[in-house]
């Protein structure tokens, strides 16, 4: 069986505060990225969630529909944000 | 369903003879709650597009380095988690109380914090029934807060189960089935955080 070693989850957690201190400054400095800085900072948060997902609940080690179902609930989350910004912003 | 097919690997490694696995009993649990959130989500962002000004104006009110603190302490707390579940593959149950315990401290900051951003709103005289960004804000973050309380009960237990037995497979069990839970509050929280605190930003 694999699973999240001590030393993985702590890499992990700090991508997890390094992407989240990043992202919420960028979402203060709106002028950094201009209109495509709420995408960037969901995509962030659609990368964190997935770490989450992958390590520290070890669904990587998880039988495949497991996988699937809780990568889908992501990428689908993420999606809907993003696309209703978008749609929101372009009205 | 056959119970087989929905094990997955972590519950086999520990699953001895015929007790009972609650690991695919708590994904299907989690799955099922973060689809209604998925859900809630989809109807916030729709319910957003209608009151664009409303929603970001209300949005740009929300005290950001607060939740910037409350997801580092999630993320924190988990990786606590991490490392009590670690120890408890090890059978060390003095190491795997101490994470368990470090994980509930940390996790608790999360209260505190979010008892400031409540009683600062409300002091402010700001409600649920202010506009519909506040109902969503206060609706979705109080839903996940019941969440967070199940997940500090559950640790606390943890915590106390740990301190009275050793740790054999049904408690392990017990145990990833407790993390999964935790980590399910972060999970949401994950996304939680910028959908209601950074979409506003202009």
């Amino acid at each position: 069986m694999t699973h999240t070693s001590s030393r993985l989850a702590t890499m992990v957690w700090l991508f997890l505060v390094l992407a989240t201190l990043g992202s919420s400054w960028l979402a203060g400095h709106h002028s950094f990225a201009g209109e495509w800085t709420a995408v960037f900072v969901m995509l962030v948060a659609y990368a964190k969630a997935r770490a989450i997902m992958l390590y520290f609940m070890d669904l990587r080690a998880a039988e495949l529909p497991w996988r699937l179902s809780f990568e889908a609930w992501g990428l689908a989350s993420a999606a809907v944000i993003i696309a209703l910004w978008l749609q929101a912003a372009n009205a | 369903m056959q119970m087989n097919e929905l094990r997955i690997r972590a519950g086999q490694a520990t699953a001895s003879g015929h007790r009972v696995d609650l690991l695919p009993g708590v994904l299907w649990f989690i799955l099922a709650d973060i689809i209604v959130f998925f859900m809630i989500f989809a109807d916030f962002m729709m319910r957003r597009a209608g009151q664009l000004a409303v929603f970001d104006q209300s949005a740009a009110t929300l005290n950001v380095p607060l939740g910037v603190l409350n997801t580092l302490i999630l993320m924190t707390s988990g990786l606590f988690v991490v490392f009590a579940v670690n120890a408890a593959k090890a059978g060390d149950r003095g190491t795997t109380r101490r994470w368990l315990l470090l994980s509930f401290v940390v996790g608790a900051g999360f209260a505190v914090t979010k008892g400031l951003e409540y009683s600062s709103k409300l002091g402010q005289g700001i409600t649920m029934y202010t506009n519909d960004f506040y109902m969503y804000y206060f609706t979705l973050t109080g839903a996940h807060f019941l969440h967070f309380i199940g997940g500090m009960v559950t640790l606390a237990v943890l915590w106390f189960l740990v301190g009275r037995q050793q740790i054999n497979g049904r408690l392990l069990n017990v145990i990833e089935a407790g993390a999964l839970y935790w980590h399910m509050v972060d999970l949401l929280w994950i996304f939680l955080f910028p959908m209601l605190y950074l979409l506003g930003a202009r």
